[in-house]
């Protein structure tokens, strides 16, 4: 049988209104109609747009420069087996290593307002690390031998072969961070208590006891990284 | 030009050639490891022994044309704005200029190829079976740009292509490569020439077959 996505959220509604009316307490699960009350209340004052739009640049800043260095380091990597080598522990170290150790030594090391962009750039760089590495190991060893024939400079290399060629590779792995940039920065929001944040809402709310406000900031967080990750999508292209 | 007792794996050992002319055809049947030469020559593999070369360019069996540069990028990125318009216009492909490699015809990417390494900077010219998929009458137009680069190194298995173009003919054999046959353009070389492939092919036929049997 085939379920189309509307039904499919049809049925997650249906069953989220089905399990607040059992519960019946909306401090432990407001129904989607408190929740869209909350919300409709969030939209309505001028300040929550400061909020969204200052944790939304914090994301990108984070994001931004994870693109950047990992793609620098994947790069490197991948162009240099030894290099690679060498930097592989920092690598796994950066995959596996809970979110929360990095949060609390930023803390330590960085004010509250430092610590989102700095624990969402940690969180992603190696997806991007990752992107740039595979798309030099898989970069076409026909093109790689003409332009060594012809001594293409690195410069000119760079430029026409491997950027564009790892455009594609990169554009993906901006898919695949969006969400977890927002996870992680939230987070770290919450838990550096950073001023002017969504984090910060999210945490005021549980303080309050007011959870159909939690249900609408974390929809608004879905709604924002929906976007971004749409904006990168329509890029995306194959040769 | 000059090999000394070049030597990679089992598809080349202790190959030597030392020649002055001016263009030279290495001439023999598929698989004998005239490509694999090639490649030693363009100094994509690592090889024992020593060679000796001008400086060069080369086109290659394929045409390997990045994807996602148009035509005149793929010359430019090589020879310049300049050269890349001059040589659109040599090979016939001013109005093809701003089209991707995919669409281009698979003569017409074989023709920038070779258009890229007539272009470019170097006295020797390198080409690997380079008319694939080309036209008669275009070929005989390429054939007239390539004898205007000072040097050629022509690896073909056509021997008319080898006659049009160079003044010494290697017919060659193998794996392991080794010269069967030395030819300087001389009046009666077409028959010689024809006689000592024709030859080589029905040796070449008569050793598979008996291998065939003995299997």
């Amino acid at each position: 049988m085939r379920i189309s996505k509307f039904w499919a959220w049809f049925f997650f509604f249906l069953l989220w209104e089905v399990s607040a009316l059992l519960v019946h307490n909306s401090l432990f699960l407001p129904n989607p109609r408190e929740t869209l009350e909350a919300l409709i209340h969030i939209l309505q004052k001028g300040e929550s747009y400061t909020f969204l739009l200052y944790s939304a640049l914090r994301v990108l800043l984070g994001l931004g420069g994870a693109l950047i260095l990992g793609s620098l380091l994947g790069f490197i990597s991948g162009m240099k087996k030894e290099i690679g080598i060498l930097l592989m522990p920092l690598e796994s170290l950066l995959k596996t290593v809970p979110v929360v150790s990095f949060i609390m030594l930023a803390l330590l090391w960085l004010g509250s307002r430092g610590v989102p962009i700095f624990i969402t750039f940690l969180m992603t760089m190696p997806i991007f690390w990752s992107a740039a590495e595979e798309s030099v190991l898989k970069a076409d060893v026909k093109l790689l031998e003409m332009m060594d024939v012809f001594k293409l400079s690195f410069r000119k290399k760079m430029k026409a072969f491997y950027l564009p060629w790892a455009k594609q590779y990169l554009l993906l792995a901006f898919r695949q961070s969006v969400g977890l940039a927002w996870k992680a920065a939230v987070a770290a929001e919450v838990l550096s208590f950073t001023p002017l944040s969504i984090g910060r809402k999210i945490q005021e709310s549980k303080t309050f006891l007011e959870t159909a406000d939690l249900f609408a900031w974390t929809f608004l967080l879905l709604v924002l990284s929906y976007l971004l990750e749409r904006l990168v999508g329509r890029e995306a292209k194959e040769y | 030009m000059k090999l000394k007792n070049i030597s990679f794996s089992k598809i080349i050992q202790d190959f030597s050639f030392e020649t002055t002319a001016r263009s030279l055809a290495i001439l023999g049947p598929s698989g004998c490891g005239k490509t694999t030469l090639f490649r030693l020559l363009c100094g994509l593999e690592d090889f024992q022994g020593e060679v000796e070369l001008p400086s060069f360019t080369a086109a290659f069996q394929e045409p390997r044309l990045i994807p996602w540069l148009r035509a005149k990028e793929n010359l430019s990125i090589i020879l310049g704005e300049k050269q890349a318009e001059l040589w659109l216009e040599k090979v016939g492909l001013v109005e093809d200029g701003k089209k991707y490699p995919a669409e281009l015809s698979g003569g017409m990417c074989q023709r920038l190829s070779l258009a890229r390494a007539l272009g470019a900077p170097g006295d020797l010219l390198l080409l690997d079976e380079p008319f694939s998929g080309i036209d008669l009458g275009r070929k005989d137009e390429l054939k007239r740009l390539i004898r205007n680069k000072k040097k050629l190194l022509l690896i073909t298995h056509d021997p008319e292509d080898a006659l049009d173009l160079c003044d010494e003919i290697l017919l060659v054999d193998g794996p392991p490569l080794k010269i069967v046959e030395y030819f300087r353009q001389t009046k009666g070389i077409e028959q010689q020439l024809e006689e000592s492939l024709r030859r080589l092919i029905i040796k070449n036929k008569e050793v598979s077959h008996d291998t065939h049997n003995h299997q």
